[in-house]
């Protein structure tokens, strides 16, 4: 399976108009030589909120749904505000904007990710990779469109925490083993694919879960493109023993919201503290 | 007030943390901190921190490896009998180009405004190598040359630190580029301390015994490493007392700067005896108290 690296088709799946983040991400792919293109979906999700409520409800049960709920609308989304504003800065959004609109990269536009539109795309395509860039989970129909494989950066350890807002969760529960990254290729499960690589990003007072998602991300992105080539090349990445004894977390509740702010997202956690007394 | 600090650190004192000073600010902050404290070299530190001592002591640093830590303040410590440990920052000496942080404080001062991605409160949470990066593109996009003008921005020469160490002057290491190592992967932050220690040993001839964390940010696995590549002494910038309890390989100092009066220089070294009320200058604020009271190095 030796490919002409430069050749490599790669698709990069978005969902809603790029952040700094993944701007960072599209910018890292171009600069690699692969032949990049976008599909990018205007909706997060399909309509259908209350089949989504109802999914909560029965994984999370009423509480705990009505917590992550109360927490999303009191905290989620100055929270997300904020992440977005810093990371912005620390990635210098002006500038990967301007990048954005001479980059000259093809779009594809889609309803959502999981949508036969998205699907049809993909398959017209033909890539040799897909790179889940942001968007939710995706059906298997979209990651199996990939002609060698389809890949995520996870920003928490794969092989300790599995699910969304990682990184935080290892502040919240003194967790420093859970926060880093993984680069993996995409299966049926939520994070649960071989991994490519993972990395930790240094620990260090004043560091807030925010900084922390930022080195960990830079570190990810070059090792995507690293285990892009490697793939290519004929590298089987192999299941980590982890996975299957990692814990899952999704968006939190209005316990661990306070918990997090009440720790300054970071800054006065002891897991953070700590790294300058104790190695 | 200070009497009774120096009462309450019989066997510990300050070392402090300068960077750039004039030979009259030099002579300033000597005769200052020589009213209270007893000057000590590098060398005499652990014993000083075993015994305890009329006085307290004070351990006079300076950071970076300027022009004019050798054109200026060394002249006057040496006349007035002072020893001082110089950190030096080797790729600075090495390849004579300014330090970022200059290039950075010169461009916002052309530009009048802090370019984007280039913000206060953002460029020190970069690796340096994106910092670089903005600065190159910055400094391009405005048609902004390098300041290397004063001794202030210089380097001073690999001649200068042994002639500076042949008469008496200790030499540390201050990393290769000044990056601010816990940004860095892990990898190359080791690799920073490793290379500039083993640097300033080929230059001088001698071990190199000391580290200094460039703006003061570390971790104690970076403070560690440095002990294992042969520091006996490696500092911070946390702004406290140096107390007998404290580990060598992280040390605390008080910053003090060319023009901060005499009233300024003794207010900081009282405020640090308290530890908490001063702001550590690397930006983590007062969280190496937490740190500190996590090490069972001070009591609430």
């Amino acid at each position: 399976m030796i490919s002409d690296q430069n050749s490599l088709t790669v698709i990069a799946l978005l969902a809603g108009p790029p952040q700094a983040t993944e701007l960072w991400t599209l910018r890292r792919l171009a600069a690699a030589g692969f032949t990049l293109r976008v599909l990018q979906a205007w909706r997060q999700r399909p309509p259908g909120e209350l089949k989504r409520l109802r999914r909560l409800i029965a994984s999370h049960g009423l509480s705990g749904t009505a917590s992550r709920l109360v927490g999303s609308l009191l905290f989620g989304r100055y929270e997300q505000r904020q992440e977005h504003d810093r990371l912005g800065r620390l990635f210098d959004i002006d500038y990967l904007k301007t990048w954005w609109q001479k980059s000259g990269i093809p779009v594809e536009e889609v309803s959502y990710l999981n949508g036969s539109d998205s699907v049809e795309t993909l398959r017209r395509l033909k890539p040799d990779f897909i790179v889940r860039v942001s968007g939710g989970v995706l059906k298997n129909v979209v990651f199996s469109a990939a002609r060698i494989a389809t890949v995520n950066i996870h920003h928490g350890v794969a092989s300790r925490i599995r699910g969304m807002w990682s990184i935080p969760w290892g502040i919240v529960e003194n967790r420093p083993d859970w926060i880093g990254a993984t680069v993996h290729v995409i299966d049926a499960g939520i994070d649960t694919g071989p991994v490519l690589w993972c990395g930790h990003p240094q620990l260090a007072p004043g560091d807030t879960a925010v900084d922390l998602f930022f080195r960990a991300h830079l570190e990810a992105v070059e090792a995507l493109v690293s285990g892009i080539r490697k793939l290519s090349d004929g590298f089987q990445p192999a299941h980590e023993a982890g996975p299957s004894q990692a814990v899952y977390r999704s968006a939190p509740g209005i316990l661990a919201c306070l918990k997090y702010l009440a720790v300054g997202r970071g800054k006065h956690a002891r897991i953070i503290l700590e790294r300058a007394v104790r190695c | 007030m200070l009497l009774r600090c120096g009462r309450r650190f019989k066997s510990g004192g300050v070392i402090i943390n300068e960077h750039t000073l004039t030979a009259g600010g030099t002579r300033r902050h000597v005769e200052t901190l020589a009213r209270h404290f007893e000057f000590i070299h590098a060398d005499e530190l652990p014993s000083r921190l075993e015994q305890a001592s009329k006085r307290p002591f004070c351990l006079l640093t300076f950071d970076d490896g300027k022009k004019s830590n050798a054109t200026q303040s060394a002249p006057v410590l040496y006349q007035m009998g002072v020893p001082a440990l110089l950190f030096v920052t080797t790729g600075f000496l090495d390849k004579r180009q300014p330090l970022w942080f200059d290039r950075y404080e010169a461009l916002i001062a052309a530009l009048g405004v802090e370019p984007p991605g280039l913000e206060r409160e953002t460029v020190k949470h970069l690796p340096l190598d994106l910092i670089l990066e903005r600065l190159d593109r910055h400094c391009t996009e405005n048609g902004f040359l390098s300041p290397i003008g004063s001794d202030d921005l210089k380097p001073m020469s690999w001649e200068d630190v042994r002639h500076l160490q042949k008469i008496g002057f200790a030499i540390g290491a201050h990393g290769v580029r000044h990056s601010i190592l816990t940004r860095e992967r892990r990898e190359v932050a080791l690799a920073e301390i490793a290379e500039s220690m083993s640097r300033v040993t080929a230059e001088t001839g001698s071990p190199c015994r000391s580290f200094a964390f460039p703006n003061g940010n570390h971790t104690a696995e970076l403070a560690q490493y440095a002990a294992e590549c042969g520091a006996s002494l490696v500092v911070t910038t946390d702004p406290a007392w140096v107390k007998r309890r404290d580990p060598l390989w992280r040390l605390p100092r008080i910053q003090l700067h060319e023009f901060d009066s005499v009233g300024k220089i003794m207010m900081k070294i009282v405020l640090a005896a308290v530890e908490g009320v001063l702001s550590n200058p690397d930006g983590t604020g007062r969280s190496y108290v937490s740190s500190r009271r996590m090490a069972g190095l001070c009591k609430f």
